[in-house]
């Protein structure tokens, strides 16, 4: 057990802990010594969730195997620290496929559930959430428990998409998807700004396996972009068992000072629209489609060690006119130079913590620093006038408050996690930030 | 091919399983954990649709007679045998309490030997067969740290270099290899640049399955260190911290 400094994916929340990554079952036999711990995946969330001060953070890297599979059911039983990039290779080959899966093939099983994330088309496929049948659980003073939307339903509830507070996720049954194909054509319609968007993205909804778009809030303040709709195909290139990947590394080499600045990422930008817009509809693997990060390893560490923020929130669909003309003027008042900008179609109804909700979700990634920073806090008072919602796993600066507004039943999931847990073993820097 | 793997549920043990298991040979993975053995087995019969077999052995307290009985009564014959099990002590740096100075020359030296002792006749007279052993790079040079186990390590190494010498002319294949730091819940630094991840080493043991008979250091960055620290005269040794 090493002391080391985490950081989260962007270098926008740190802490002081322990990382302890145990191998063998017989670990979760006997209570550890006191103080209070974390599970750890793949530890690539853009906050503070798998560490925290003073925290012992077990990495469950290592449970990493596949338990049992059912390929008439579909089906798939895996420990946590299964990664989606495994899971995929193996899946494949049986024709199967995880429903929801996020950017980054490298996240994995465990975290997906305590993040309760979303991949590409949220507005279909729900988040990850909805396909977990049942998970074990461990927490020391409980020893291991099996929960299902029938088994203990309440703390079932309480750790999908509850950030690891009630425990150590060791394995889980997901329910799966017939796999249609290994490729996917994806279509790129441009767009003059964020409304015209989210108005294509409705009428391309229905048939689509991936919709979302990309926006240019760099060169200005509309969001020029496109719209991404994408269709999985039979024909693809063959899909190798074990794919291999650059791996997010917190401790890998990021240049000190921020490459990201106004004009390299309006140049950048610039240069992707002009690529993007002259494809019109392409052919993709369905690895890279599903997981576009990996063509872009170094993308994240040109922000450099000051790192990068990102905001994400879900507009209801009514009020999606005036939050971004307002979006607009606070972003031409604050001159902050804008990296990603993506929006989404979001649906299903919001409980606890978990970022859900009926509407267009919209995600921003900006430098760290402080004109970012008052950015961020002057769209927090837009998200919360115009009923807006933002993702806790997003979003490394996010304040106490605005969460307090924005989640109605924070306090009852806060109360819920105090039942379960009076001694609250389980922390992170998240969880201290958010008062949780 | 029958390959028995003694340590297999975790590190590089579970590492060589896995690189076999992708190979097509039928496994008997040997561990003290019935529980772990479970979870590695049914992951290799899933993703590479191995033959798998399971063994819940404990290497401290270990029956030889039994023991070999067990593994007969899962595989009719042994073609390969890898003893992979070992343990360190984080207070194996000066006097032990002496049930711990036991069990460390227990895991790391009597019940590796016991087994290889129990198998070598049975290895030697298939047609083909594999010995291997796990050493460390602790064990190149007596200092301050490690104290018992690189002396069982070292003890190891010259029993497996008896072995070869004396199953040469067999079938069997007797090869040893000193590790250098490798991540798994032995080792308690960081990651860096001589830090091997177990994949990567189980991968160039199972290559090496085709290869030459003899004693090797891996990873290969290790060879010249090992090599210093061994020529290094003792004046200047007893000076470093290593």
């Amino acid at each position: 057990m090493a002391d080391r400094t985490f950081y989260s994916f962007g270098f926008g929340e740190t802490a002081k802990g322990s990382l302890e990554e145990p191998d063998r079952l017989r670990f979760f036999d006997a209570a550890p010594p006191n103080g209070p711990l974390m599970a750890g995946g793949a530890r690539a969330s853009l906050v503070g969730a798998a560490f925290g001060h003073g925290v012992r953070t077990l990495g469950m890297g290592r449970f990493n195997r596949v338990l049992a599979f059912d390929a008439n059911a579909g089906t798939v039983t895996v420990e946590a620290g299964t990664t989606l990039a495994a899971l995929f290779g193996f899946l494949a080959r049986n024709g199967w496929m995880v429903a929801v899966q996020p950017g980054y093939p490298g996240v994995t099983v465990g975290g997906c559930i305590a993040g309760d994330v979303h991949g590409k088309n949220q507005f279909e496929e729900g988040c990850f959430g909805d396909w977990v049948e049942e998970l074990e659980l461990w927490h020391p003073q409980r020893g291991r428990v099996v929960l299902s939307p029938a088994r203990e339903p309440d703390l079932f509830a309480l750790t999908v998409g509850g950030f690891g507070l009630t425990g150590v996720i060791l394995s889980a049954r997901l329910r799966l998807t017939k796999m249609k194909g290994r490729g996917v054509v994806l279509t790129a319609l441009p767009i003059g700004d964020l409304l015209e968007a989210a108005t294509v993205m409705k009428e391309r909804r229905a048939g689509a396996d991936f919709l979302y778009s990309w926006h240019d809030l760099a060169s200005d303040a509309r969001g020029r972009g496109f719209v991404f709709s994408g269709r999985i195909t039979a024909d693809g290139p063959e899909i190798p068992a074990r794919a291999s990947f650059h791996r997010f590394d917190q401790e890998r080499f990021a240049p000190p000072v921020s490459l990201m600045n106004r004009w390299s990422l309006a140049a950048m930008n610039r240069l992707y629209r002009a690529c993007a817009g002259k494809a019109g509809e392409r052919h993709v693997s369905l690895w890279k489609a599903l997981f576009p990060f990996v063509a872009i390893p170094g993308y994240f560490y040109l922000y450099g060690r000051r790192g990068f923020l990102e905001h994400q929130i879900v507009v209801p669909e009514p009020s999606f006119g005036a939050y971004a003309a307002r979006l607009g003027a606070l972003i031409r008042e604050h001159r902050v130079p804008f990296g990603l900008a993506a929006m989404k179609l979001f649906r299903g109804p919001q409980r606890l913590l978990r970022f859900r909700g009926d509407g267009i979700s919209l995600a921003i990634e900006a430098p760290n620093g402080p004109a970012t920073r008052d950015l961020f806090r002057a769209i927090d008072t837009l998200d919360a006038e115009l009923g807006c919602r933002a993702n806790i796993l997003k979003d490394a600066r996010l304040p106490a408050d605005a969460v307090a507004r924005q989640y109605p039943e924070r306090d009852e999931f806060r109360a819920r996690l105090q039942a379960h847990d009076p001694a609250r073993i389980f922390r992170s820097a998240l969880a201290e930030r958010l008062g949780l | 091919m029958n390959m028995a793997i003694v340590g297999a549920s975790a590190g590089l043990g579970r590492a060589i399983a896995e690189e076999l298991a992708q190979r097509g040979h039928r496994l008997l993975l040997v561990a003290r954990d019935a529980r772990d053995l479970e979870a590695v087995g049914r992951d290799l019969r899933l993703r590479y649709g191995a033959t798998i077999a399971t063994l819940a052995a404990d290497l401290r307290d270990l029956d030889i007679e039994r023991f070999r009985a067990a593994v007969f009564k899962n595989m009719e014959t042994v073609d390969g045998l890898f003893l992979v099990a070992g343990a360190g002590d984080d207070d194996d740096r000066g006097p032990l309490p002496a049930a711990r100075a036991a069990a460390l020359m227990q895991l790391n030296f009597n019940a590796p030997i016991a087994i290889a002792n129990a198998f070598c006749d049975h290895l030697a007279a298939r047609p083909k067969a594999h010995l291997v052993g796990i050493g460390s790079v602790a064990s190149v040079r007596g200092r301050g740290r490690n104290m018992i186990y690189g002396a069982s390590k070292r003890g190891l190494e010259f029993y497996f270099e008896a072995l070869r010498h004396r199953l040469q002319g067999t079938g069997c294949k007797v090869q040893f290899y000193r590790l250098g730091f490798m991540a798994t819940t032995m080792f308690k630094g960081r990651p860096g640049i001589l830090v091997a991840g177990p994949e990567q080493v189980a991968r160039r043991i199972v290559r090496g399955l085709d290869g030459r008979a003899g004693d090797f250091t891996l990873p290969a960055l290790w060879k010249p260190i090992a090599l210093l620290l061994r020529l290094l005269p003792y004046s200047i040794f007893r000076r470093l911290d290593v």
